[in-house]
């Protein structure tokens, strides 16, 4: 589906990252893991195709990212910013937005757009709130309505920057959960996260960068776990647990004793 | 109160009534009221000996259409600069369409005082010369929206400083770039008006057909990039415009201020984010409000004449102390 291929990244004056090979397979859903600041936003907008490669490229289905026109690439993958402006407009007229790309000059929408607006606030649970506005709406609702919009753009590729970052628990888990469902739907999905617990129980393959932004490994969760990198990169101590209903899930406590 | 349901169209369709209003009292009253009847029968019998014919030909006329389109141009400039600077509080001068205008003008009556016929040329080209220097300057360092706001600070400066001193070397240039700087209707020629005119009406047309990639761009910087918008294209277009809109206002009527600041304001919160809308809504009000304006400034010390922009800043400044004294009720707008 798309591939980064010997792949270095950064902005201007600063390489981030070197080197990358990944490649994700249409229907997967990966997640990036990584210490702050390792280079995982910059790796998923230069996939993206928002930061232009230092060398090397991104491939998207056979074309190379950095060459596919803006509109173009926006009808093929929806990308998620991690710091999201709330302008004040409804719901709906919000994930109105992610058809944007398919519409043509006169922007007008087609009832075929329409359907799908509906269908992606129907499958992210947020048309109880389509009227409101967006800044009456608490943090978990308003990812929701982000998420919606992105899947509104009716692109067999998600990539989500953060998606859970600030969210409480039953947030976090219903967006985990829309995720899965999208990734069963068919919808390729590539996420950043934080948290190490959701990475692994949730994904088909976890990709894990270290400090200097390298690849470690990218692999199933069961083989990324036993490679005990996680604790090296982080420096803590990993534990599988098998919870009472048989679902396996995972704890961190730290190695240092020093704070 | 959230609730509420705007109905952009009906608000529109009001504007417009009130714009219709305000060019009708416009056309009528004055220094002395012209009869309309008697305009329209000596215009039917060509008798352009009638003073009522020769006050609305000559005086009227060019000031009703000059206020319209300095009203339109002003504000809307204003309204597009709001949603490409994110700032609710920009305005055309954000982008050094006062400094630049400003400037030009006070070199052209330095250098060439007997030429006031250049006046508004030069105007109009200092607006979009300055504006070019800003957004260059501010795409060294990646034209993000702070730095246009930043390099539109340090440019004007300087701008403003060249100004300073022509007024100290060419002293005589004084009084004429007094009402300049104030923004004034009053001996608007016909010439003027028509040399301004396409540029406002491409302008205007152009910022109604970009209204919706406005919307996307009001989303912020990535998202508006990864739904497929041109950004630095769309903003770089949107600020070309924007200084053309007021630059062309500037050229014939002075640095009228307060409209590209107080008129998308108002309209916001009329129309509501969609800026569809919202760029409308400034064109009516934006006409209505500086039509009205200039009104009052000829009729209410008759036969002194208040210059239309003493009249807005007086307004303007109004409007914002109120504002801040909803802010602090806690009803915030915004």
């Amino acid at each position: 589906m798309i591939e980064c291929r010997n792949l270095s990244t950064g902005y201007p004056g600063a390489l981030v990252s070197e080197h990358i090979d990944l490649a994700v397979k249409e229907g997967e859903l990966v997640s990036l893991i990584g210490p702050n600041g390792c280079g995982k936003t910059t790796l998923l907008k230069t996939m993206a195709g928002l930061l232009p490669p230092k060398s090397g490229q991104v491939v998207l289905e056979g074309d190379v990212v950095s060459q596919t026109p803006e509109r173009a690439l926006a009808r093929r993958r929806a990308y998620l910013p991690q710091l999201r402006e709330v302008p004040d407009i409804t719901v709906a007229a919000l994930v109105a937005h992610g058809r944007f790309p398919h519409l043509g000059f006169s922007r007008k929408m087609t009832a075929h757009d329409r359907d799908c607006v509906e269908q992606a606030m129907e499958l992210t649970g947020v048309v109880r709130w389509r009227g409101r506005r967006l800044k009456e709406l608490s943090g978990g609702q308003r990812q929701r309505v982000y998420l919606a919009m992105s899947v509104a753009q009716e692109t067999p590729l998600l990539l989500w920057d953060e998606p859970t970052t600030y969210l409480d628990i039953n947030n976090r888990l219903t967006i985990m959960g829309l995720a899965r469902k999208l990734n069963h739907a068919g919808r390729t999905v590539i996420m950043t996260l934080h948290d190490l617990a959701d990475a692994l129980t949730v994904s088909d393959r976890v990709c894990l960068m270290d400090a200097d932004g390298a690849v470690r490994i990218a692999a199933a969760p069961e083989e990324v776990f036993g490679s005990r990198q996680i604790d090296q990169v982080f420096g803590v101590h990993s534990e599988q647990v098998t919870l009472h209903d048989g679902t396996i899930s995972y704890v961190f406590t730290s190695k240092r004793n020093d704070i | 109160m959230e609730e509420k349901r705007r109905r952009p169209a009906a608000i529109l369709l009001i504007l417009a009534a009130i714009l219709a209003l305000a060019i009708l009292l416009s056309l009528m009253f004055g220094s002395t009221r012209l009869s309309l009847e008697e305009v329209l029968r000596a215009a039917q019998a060509g008798d352009m000996t009638s003073p009522d014919l020769r006050i609305f030909l000559y005086a009227r006329l060019p000031r009703t259409l000059g206020g319209i389109l300095c009203g339109c141009g002003l504000a809307v400039s204003g309204a597009v600069l709001q949603v490409v600077l994110n700032n609710s509080l920009a305005g055309p001068n954000v982008i050094g369409v006062n400094a630049g205008a400003g400037f030009a003008s006070l070199l052209v009556m330095a250098l060439f005082p007997w030429s006031a016929a250049l006046l508004p040329a030069a105007a109009f080209l200092g607006a979009l010369a300055c504006t070019l220097l800003i957004y260059g300057v501010a795409r060294c360092t990646g034209a993000s929206r702070m730095t246009i706001v930043l390099a539109g600070v340090a440019v004007g400066s300087i701008v403003n400083a060249a100004s300073s001193c022509l007024k100290i070397l060419f002293p005589d240039i004084l009084a004429a770039y007094n009402s300049f700087s104030v923004g004034t209707l009053s001996g608007i020629t016909m010439t003027e008006v028509r040399a301004a005119a396409p540029y406002l009406l491409v302008g205007l047309l152009a910022a109604l057909v970009l209204s919706g990639d406005m919307n996307v761009l009001a989303l912020g910087e990535e998202t508006a990039q990864s739904l497929g918008l041109k950004v630095e294209r769309c903003r770089m277009l949107l600020i070309a415009i924007a200084s053309v809109l007021a630059g062309a206002a500037v050229s014939f009527a002075g640095l009228v201020g307060f409209v590209g600041l107080l008129v998308p304001h108002m309209a916001r919160m009329m129309v509501g984010a969609d800026n569809r809308a919202v760029v409308a809504a400034s064109a009516l009000l934006g006409a209505a409000g500086v039509l009205l304006c200039d009104l009052l400034g000829r009729t209410l010390f008759a036969p002194f004449e208040i210059h239309v922009g003493i009249i807005l800043s007086l307004v303007g400044g109004v409007y914002f102390v109120a504002l801040l004294l909803r802010r602090r009720g806690g009803k915030l707008n915004d």
